[in-house]
């Protein structure tokens, strides 16, 4: 790839500039060899190739179970004893604005109990994921800035609400590329179709376009489906392979004439990639592969068999994993939520235990950080009827971005620990509050980066996910 | 904001080392009292330096409220609010009252409290009287230059200096070939400065196909290249004519209409929506608007005018207004008005100017003399621009009745209002300038301003865009940004004479891409120089010409045409590429879908369409090998052009001739004897039984017909339907087919043949093990006749079901049954016994009841890709469209 860095695109120089990695990392990628950073062997022209970070760190991988939607914090890792005193009044003082009308407290209908050494509450709905109490970390006082699903999303994932940024995979595999060049680096994983705001969640915003997730409907079960053009179904693999040495052949002539030119081997290279990622992908996908016990832990359903793939694609390399809960946003109960919530972690509770298990199981919990949440959680009182909004009944609660919790495990994290707290009821972060840019600090810091250097210019500005913003919690990190 | 460059990132990273090692032996120091200079220098000043400067210090050039924490002075003269300190009493100081949070309508820092600790620190300190050193004041003199300062001194903006007058005393000596153009004038002159020459001129078929990739994004016909090569007329002769006729085709309009495309964030949706419609309808009258403009070389002075104010700009037409969506088409921000201006002053000032005007949303431009008064000045004349809708066009605009106010958004906040600024150029390139008159937008002043001649950066940036697309990489280091982060260009003068010919070419893109194409510069060979690639590696100073892989567009459009399949009208509404039955238009009528589009596109590195996009990086990835190796669009390809070698073949006399022709048809040019060897190697060592076996299997739906016997209800010799015509599977490409009838089958139904022979059948095989549920609905909507009989068998023996329907419909479900991986399930239908009327609807649907509950639909699943084994011919084909002499232009 012989461009000046003038076109804009990728040469290893660039990037490590761009992403102001410079020289250090640089030279110990020399020193490494290049031959070992990857398999297209020509620098430059692969931007996935594995990179080192700003400094060594434990969590190399990420998997974030994303519960679209909005979870209730009140309702499974944030206990309020008070909401239950005070059932069926009002707030004390002002009721903080949400998207709808809310009224008075309204208790969980689900039981808390202590787990681990750690003493961590969890209320039943995470019964099984409460096991590993001593491994999580728990930020009770998270917020976010509105109380809507859109621009919460985008906040979430990419660090902003409403421009268009790319995502923290994208970032990500900017900054990592990737251990396994015969998988996408980056995927995001939801059955049945795209949450709100759709492929957003996963851009890669100004960032180049193969730092995208790759979106994989989990519903389907066969490879075809699941990625694009992965599967040949008119020549035999071993006719391709044929076909394959006659297309390398043609292409060594018409490079011998033409000398050293990087980007021709690259393309020879890719073509290798693309062979062997064939079978790879096809192996790493089917999960019938485990043995019965694993597939047993996980137990039944579309997100036991998306949260084992998030397992096997972590094993195999793939950077950073995203698992979404499914379509749309299941998890906003603004009804019916004791019905809904108990229906929703019923199918996920268990197969998120078996994954923690699994990962540490397979010496990989160390390295990879496993983040859960939604984009916001819910509020303590209860949603009011309105017209054309919960068929009249007063039985859930809205969205509440004043507050709200998410966990981590794995990756450096400090494990049995609960950070910060909401108030009394629930409803506002006010203790040690984290907001979502600092929680983004603190995972580049796990990850290995300075989230204020950590930038990539475009448009006159060095960018970053966490914009102007972010601050880390130290406290965070074991 | 952090600037990075590698060394600084070095520095930092040995610090944060030195750090991390002298934590570990900290000694615990006694705190120093409150009311020592040293308390301020160690406690308070960090943390005002972490939370504060930012946005209210000298050292970020930024004093938001006006307020500067940066000294004990600045802090007590305070800003808008009035000081902000007061020694001694810090209940009364208003920083105090800011990071307590006590008051809602004054918290800082504004993305989260203090920690206590530290709130408690700056009050201990004020309420020890505020101590800090006498010299605190930064000095005067770090103060960043002064707007005035930059304007005059940054390369980019100042006037392009003409050098055709300096050269003409380049040494003659140094040079090795006549200069034939200015362009050649001035590049040999700097090659020869580090002792370089230009590369010798590429041959007579690359110039060819290097011209047509770059002016059409098609490739020349192995007659045109064959014709070329051997035409008696010099080589300039004949390169001027072949360049002059590349320029009057209509194909050179929609290349470069593309490019500016990609300029324009061009789209046929409008990104996230919550229920509107997300369609932009009649985006692509923006498109064919382009296409022509280009086609029609309309001066670039005009053509900025008119997709700024086609509709106030009076030489502009009602045909013009299409021109607006290069103002229109952008994201809708689910219709925040801030954002979608936002989104409009960046395509206009980037995609014009290069010039990075949405920095200074929120606050000066850190870098660059643009303030953000500027910035809402040109806010204003968006804010004063509405969309009226309708005839005719739809995206149109139109200026405002009232006179809107802009007013600054102090840090871009719209609850914040700061001055009002009145409509007018962004004051450092205009600074006498006066307010653009209401009433009235103000877009046609704007756009005067932009392509007046005095205008420093826009033909600047016009001619850097039109060099990059020539020869392969930008003049500058980055084309959308010629800020003062931006240096100047290694080859400057070739920049300004650029500039300046396009000015006084009266503005004439063709007449700049001319110039370029005809030069001794572009026309050189792509080889690497030894010699060369040492004294410029990155061919800064163009040595030779840039190797090139095919953009997405340029390889789909050569796909489409070498194997004959090209549908070459040009004009027209988009078409959903990635969909069958696959359109054979052009890649640039492919309809863009900003919110989702397909990978396809980003694995080609298609430029987003999310917003201005300066250039495309080029990558090889195996995402774009496994579309040219397995994609249902380049098998079809292949087995087209395949197909027709094989017939050629048939005489094995004929097997070197019928390479020969495959070749020259897919690469312009016979293969040499090596490679034909290779390849007549290939075809001859077929491997039938392999071929054969593998494919079905992988198969989920088939669409066949059969022997059909009521009585026994069974299936024989089941056969698939020859000929998919996209929407359907029947015997050849008009109904009835001499030989099936009417026979056919398409995604809801379809129509029997016309015995219990030809008995219709959808066949579905099983990927796993597992219990299956099988429902549906058959409907019959006609009279006449006897109707149709729906049968479902297991493996063409055991009937699970049977049902008929005549001007009626039936429910088709069955028991739950276990079924084996690879079993066959058949949806059989036929005629009974006269054909007559028989067209049907059978709504299909499986589902395995258990773990995974995976469903199938025969509807939804259709049309299947025609998965027929592709022979050695077709492989041979398909492995010449993945080849690298395909997909690079020398």
């Amino acid at each position: 790839m012989h461009r000046t860095p003038s076109s804009e695109n990728l040469s290893r120089r660039e990037l490590l500039s761009r992403s102001g990695m410079g020289f250090g990392a640089l030279a110990l990628q020399h020193l490494l060899g290049e031959s070992a950073r990857g398999e297209t062997g020509a620098s430059g022209v692969n931007p996935l190739l594995p990179k080192l970070p700003h400094f060594a760190a434990k969590a190399k991988r990420v998997i974030h179970i994303f519960a679209n939607g909005g979870p209730s914090h009140v309702d499974t890792f944030d206990p309020k004893p008070s909401i239950l005193k005070y059932a069926g009044q009002p707030l004390p003082g002002e009721t903080p604005r949400t998207e709808r009308k809310t009224g008075a407290l309204y208790p969980s209908p689900f039981k808390f109990k202590k787990y681990g050494e750690s003493g961590l509450e969890v209320s039943e709905l995470f019964e099984n994921v409460a096991k590993h109490a001593d491994d999580l970390c728990v930020v009770r006082s998270m917020y976010a800035d509105v109380p809507n699903h859109e621009p919460s999303l985008l906040l979430m994932n990419c660090g902003e609400a409403r421009q268009v940024r790319p995502s923290m995979g994208s970032w990500l595999t900017y900054g990592l590329g990737t251990d396994n060049q015969n998988l996408p680096a980056f995927i995001a994983m939801c059955p049945g179709g795209y949450p709100i705001q759709e492929s957003q969640n996963w851009q890669a915003g100004f960032l180049p376009g193969i730092f995208q997730g790759t979106y994989i409907d989990t519903k389907h079960e066969t490879i075809d489906k699941l990625i694009e053009y992965i599967e040949n179904t008119r020549v035999t693999r071993g006719e391709q392979r044929q076909q394959l040495d006659l297309l390398q052949a043609l292409n060594r002539r018409h490079q011998q004439a033409r000398d050293t030119d990087p980007q021709l081997e690259a393309r020879i290279q890719s073509y290798e990639l693309a062979y062997r990622m064939q079978s790879e992908a096809a192996e790493v996908f089917d999960v019938s592969r485990e043995p019965q016990y694993v597939l047993d832990a996980y137990g039944p359903g579309v997100q036991a068999r998306q949260l084992l793939i998030a397992r096997r694609l972590i094993e195999h390399g793939v950077r950073y994993v995203q698992v979404w809960h499914g379509e749309g946003q299941p998890w906003d109960n603004h009804d019916d939520i004791e019905v809904n919530h108990r229906r929703l972690a019923k199918q996920c509770d268990q197969a998120i235990a078996a994954l923690l298990t699994d990962l540490k199981d397979h010496g990989l919990l160390e390295e990879t950080l496993v983040v859960w949440g939604g984009e916001f959680g819910r509020t303590p009182t209860v949603e009011l009827p309105k017209e054309g909004a919960n068929a009249g009944k007063i039985n859930g609660r809205d969205h509440n971005h004043w507050g709200f919790t998410m966990w981590m495990a794995g990756g450096g994290v400090r494990g049995g620990y609960v950070h910060g707290a909401t108030d009394e009821f629930g409803f506002k972060a006010v203790e040690n509050r984290v907001h979502v840019h600092d929680l983004h600090a603190t995972m580049l810091k796990l990850l290995g980066f300075d989230h204020e250097k950590f930038t990539y210019r475009w448009a006159g500005r060095d960018f970053r996910l966490t914009d102007i913003h972010g601050r880390i919690i130290n406290d965070l990190i074991a | 904001m952090t600037i990075c460059s590698p060394s600084l990132a070095v520095l930092q990273r040995t610090l944060v080392i030195a750090f991390v090692a002298g934590s570990c032996t900290v000694v615990r120091a006694a705190e120093p009292p409150a009311d020592s200079v040293e308390f301020y220098q160690q406690k308070v000043e960090p943390l005002l330096k972490k939370a504060c400067y930012e946005c209210h210090s000298h050292a970020a050039g930024e004093a938001s409220g006006k307020l500067m924490v940066d000294s004990l002075t600045a802090m007590t003269d305070g800003g808008t609010r009035g000081t902000a300190l007061l020694a001694g009493q810090p209940e009364a100081s208003l920083i105090l009252k800011a990071v307590s949070y006590s008051d809602p309508e004054l918290q800082m820092p504004p993305d989260g409290q203090l920690p206590a600790e530290q709130i408690e620190i700056l009050r201990s300190w004020i309420a020890a009287g505020a101590v800090a050193p006498k010299s605190d004041a930064p000095n005067p003199t770090e103060k960043k230059m002064s707007p005035e300062a930059i304007a005059a001194s940054h390369w980019a903006y100042q006037p392009p200096r003409d050098y055709s007058q300096a050269f003409q005393g380049a040494d003659a000596a140094a040079i090795n070939a006549p200069a034939r153009t200015i362009i050649d004038t001035i590049v040999q002159a700097k090659l020869a400065t580090v002792g370089l020459q230009l590369s010798a001129p590429a041959d007579r078929a690359t110039l060819l196909r290097r011209l047509h990739y770059d002016l059409t994004g098609l490739p020349p016909s192995p007659e045109e290249l064959e014709s070329f090569s051997s035409d008696p007329r010099g080589d300039h002769e004949l390169l001027e004519a072949t360049v002059d006729r590349l320029l009057t085709s209509p194909h050179f309009g929609e290349r470069w209409a593309r490019y500016w495309m990609d300029v324009s964030r061009y789209a046929d949706t409008k990104g996230y929506v919550f229920t509107e419609d997300r369609q932009y309808p009649e985006a692509y009258r923006y498109r064919d608007w382009l296409v022509d403009a280009f086609n029609s070389d309309m001066p670039y002075n005009e053509f900025v005018r008119k997709q700024l104010a086609a509709d106030i700009d009076p030489t502009a037409t009602e045909k013009d207004l299409p021109a607006l969506g290069f103002l229109t088409l952008g994201r809708r921000f689910l219709n925040n008005k801030q954002d979608i201006i936002d989104d409009r002053l960046d395509v206009v000032s980037r995609g014009l100017m290069g010039m990075t005007l949405a920095c200074a949303r929120c606050h000066d431009h850190k870098y660059d003399p643009v303030s953000q008064a500027d910035y809402y000045a040109l806010y204003g004349v968006f804010l004063n621009t509405d969309e009226p809708g309708g005839d005719p066009f739809p995206h149109r605009l139109v200026d405002s009745k009232e006179d809107r106010k802009s007013h600054i958004l102090l840090r871009g906040s719209p609850g914040n209002l700061g001055a009002e600024v009145p409509r007018r150029f962004v004051s450092f390139l205009a600074p006498q300038a006066t307010p653009f008159d209401a009433p009235g937008s103000g877009r046609i002043q704007l756009a005067a301003k932009i392509v007046e001649p005095q205008n420093p950066l826009t033909a600047r940036v016009m001619a850097n865009r039109i060099w990059m697309r020539l020869m392969g990489t930008s003049l500058v280091e980055s084309p959308s940004d010629f800020g003062t982060r931006c240096p100047a260009p290694a080859q400057q003068a070739l920049l300004d004479q650029m500039a300046l010919d396009l000015i006084r070419g009266g503005w004439s893109i063709k007449r700049l891409v001319r110039t370029i194409t005809v030069s001794q510069v572009y026309q050189q060979r792509s080889l690497h120089r030894e010699d060369a690639a040492q004294v410029d590696p990155t061919n800064a100073l163009y040595w030779r010409a840039n190797r090139r892989r095919r953009d997405f567009e340029s390889l789909r459009d050569s796909l489409l045409s070498v194997t004959g399949q090209l549908d070459s009208a040009v004009y027209g509404k988009s078409e959903k590429i990635t969909e069958r039955p696959f359109p054979r238009r052009r890649t640039v009528y492919a309809y863009i879908d900003r919110q989702n589009l397909p990978n396809l596109f980003r694995s080609f590195d298609f430029a987003s369409p999310d917003a201005h996009n300066p250039a495309r990086p080029y990558t090889s990835v195996p995402q774009q090998s496994l579309f040219l190796l397995n994609s249902d669009f380049v098998a079809e390809l292949a087995t087209e052009l395949g197909s027709s070698a094989r017939r050629a073949a048939a005489d094995p006399n004929a097997v070197n001739s019928a390479v020969n022709q495959l070749y020259r048809q897919v690469l312009g040019r016979l293969p040499s004897d090596d490679e034909r060897q290779l390849m007549v190697e290939f075809v001859s060592t077929s491997n039938a039984a392999e071929q054969t076996s593998a494919p079905e299997s992988l198969e989920r739906w088939i669409y066949g017909y059969g022997s059909f016997d009521a009585t026994a209800k069974t299936l024989a010799n089941f056969q698939r339907l020859p000929k998919f015509t996209g929407g359907a599977w029947q015997g050849g490409d008009a109904l009835p087919d001499p030989n099936l009838g009417w026979s056919t089958l398409n995604a809801a139904g379809g129509h029997p043949g016309n015995d219990a022979n030809f008995a219709v059948t959808k066949r579905w095989i099983a990927p796993r093990n597992g219990k299956l549920r099988i429902s549906g609905k058959l409907q019959h909507k006609q009279d006449a006749g006897d109707g149709v009989r729906a049968t479902i068998l297991v493996d063409g023996g055991n009937s699970i079901g049977q049902w008929t329907a005549r001007n009626s419909e039936a429910k088709t479900n069955c028991e739950l049954i276990l079924i084996m991986a690879g079993q066959k399930i058949d949806f059989v239908t036929d005629c009974i016994a006269d054909p007559n009327s028989d067209s049907f609807a059978w709504r299909i649907r499986l589902r395995y009841e258990d773990g995974g509950r995976e469903e199938f639909e025969a509807e939804r699943q259709f049309p299947q890709p025609p998965h027929v084994p592709l022979d050695r011919w077709q492989q041979l084909a398909q492995a010449l469209l993945a080849s690298n002499e395909f997909a690079f232009v020398d």
